[in-house]
């Protein structure tokens, strides 16, 4: 988990200009050429964006509802904006998110109907209440909590086992995730738990590149598709296994709510 | 009746699960708890680790918000009521069962509890290895059950279950179960971690979130 390097800021503008290049059809490079079968198919199934567009594709499956957003942003960027955009979805109705994302984009994934239509007509990308809106979506995200798995080891408070002799990972992080429930409820001042909210916000939510992305996105063109099947832009981060949760449903509502389905299920 | 209990029958008695996950033998007027860990705070503090001390106090609120509510005439310690040795937050015990002295209050034996005899006497705690009470058999591990025609209820390994809602997503949470062998209690401590148990078709699972007993067994 700790290879998962984002693409610098000058990276992400390098690719952004050769897949613009692609678009505009010019596929002289080695790469894209072996590529242009699957932007054709892009092109087929969706749309190929080009620079000033911004792409947004939905479908659904067996899992329930995909949305699929591609800023190019890299990684860290796209952790921060995929929690915002979450956290302001799940504020218009009581939803829960699965996310998962590359450096191209990424997904949100709940059981239910995203509402995404009705958040692009309202400000979705604006970056207004920014600084609010990432704090309240990292409370409820659990980025903090796995920055907090680093800290607990270095501080000390788990024990790694001797070389040679691994203690099991699991059990690391099942007792650092303790250690972090107990800070939270006891302790929410706890330097070390400070320390993890900071280092989210300093480093994974890196608020000038948010902004900057955000700025990006709302000067270019928004265009929503409906796609039967994933893309090949979108399949790469859908089978991404390694995923966020957000929710703004309580817990027991959740469980009632598959209890109900499963009764439907046996009727 | 406590707030998001749930009552079920086992064996023919009526057994009201709490959200405190603690259990409550309604023909016996006997409270059921398991897995306090009491003074494992103190312990990691000893070590150098920073635990906060309320997880201490808040364990003892909640068991005396508990007797409050149930006055029950027995409390059952399903073993590791203590952590380790004695610190100071034992003490905080000891003075809270002083003032419930006229509480009978029995411990089975846990794998934690390393105190001698004699603390545990000096505290009027009855420490049994089983505790048996027909139909029922209570102690700490099952695996050191001894061919019993009671049913045995247990603690130790704090028992939680995975369920897997909508959207790929999968959550853990503490449970009480009931199988054919056997009945198990999570544990009641704040600060303890849990175990994942995987429960056979026809095993009754009520998981404990937030704050309400909800049977699960469905959906495992």
């Amino acid at each position: 988990m700790g290879g998962r390097m984002s693409l610098s800021s000058n990276m992400t503008h390098i690719l952004r200009k050769k897949m613009h290049q692609a678009v505009a059809g010019d596929f002289s490079d080695i790469e894209l050429k072996t590529l242009e079968p699957l932007f054709e198919i892009q092109r087929d199934w969706s749309t190929l964006p080009d620079e000033d567009q911004f792409l947004i594709e939905k479908s659904f499956s067996r899992e329930g509802c995909h949305v699929f957003f591609f800023p190019f942003e890299g990684r860290y960027v796209h952790e921060g904006m995929s929690a915002l955009i979450a956290h302001r979805l799940s504020k218009m109705t009581p939803i829960t998110f699965s996310i998962a994302m590359n450096d191209y984009g990424f997904e949100l994934l709940s059981d239910q109907d995203i509402p995404i239509e009705a958040a692009l007509e309202k400000d979705l990308f604006s970056s207004e209440h920014l600084v609010d809106d990432i704090m309240a979506s990292i409370n409820s995200a659990e980025l903090a909590k796995r920055r907090f798995r680093e800290i607990c080891q270095i501080a000390g408070l788990v024990f790694k086992g001797f070389p040679g002799q691994a203690k099991s990972n699991k059990h690391l992080q099942m007792s650092s995730s303790l250690f972090f429930d107990v800070f939270m409820e006891y302790e929410p001042e706890h330097l070390l738990v400070q320390q993890a909210f900071e280092e989210v916000m300093s480093i994974q939510l890196d608020e000038v590149r948010l902004r900057k992305a955000l700025k990006k996105i709302s000067e270019q063109k928004i265009i929503f598709n409906l796609t039967e099947r994933f893309t090949p832009y979108a399949f790469p981060i859908m089978v991404d296994r390694l995923r966020e949760k957000l929710s703004s449903e309580k817990l027991i509502d959740r469980i009632l709510k598959m209890q109900k389905q499963l009764e439907k299920h046996v009727k | 009746m406590i707030l998001g209990s749930q009552e079920i029958t086992i064996k023919k008695q009526t057994l009201s699960l709490l959200p405190q996950k603690a259990l409550y033998w309604k023909e016996q007027n006997i409270l059921v708890v398991s897995d306090i860990h009491f003074g494992k705070s103190g312990h990691f503090r000893k070590h150098g680790i920073a635990v906060p001390d309320t997880v201490n106090t808040t364990n003892i609120q909640k068991l005396e918000e508990l007797v409050q509510h149930i006055s029950p005439k027995k409390i059952l310690f399903l073993g590791d009521l203590f952590h380790s040795e004695i610190n100071a937050e034992v003490e905080q015990f000891k003075e809270w069962r002083i003032a419930h002295a006229d509480i009978e209050m029995i411990l089975t034996i846990g794998n934690h509890d390393i105190l001698t005899r004699f603390e545990f006497e000096k505290m009027k705690l009855v420490c049994v290895n089983q505790y048996e009470l027909e139909p029922f058999v209570f102690m700490h591990d099952e695996s050191e059950s001894k061919n019993s025609s009671r049913y045995p209820i247990t603690g130790h390994i704090h028992p939680a279950v995975k369920l897997t809602v909508g959207g790929r997503q999968r959550i853990y949470v503490p449970c009480f179960y009931f199988g054919k062998s056997h009945g198990m209690l999570p544990a009641f401590g704040v600060f303890t971690g849990s175990y994942l148990i995987n429960p056979a078709q026809n095993d009754l699972v009520y998981a404990v979130v937030e704050e309400k007993i909800t049977n699960v067994s469905t959906l495992i």
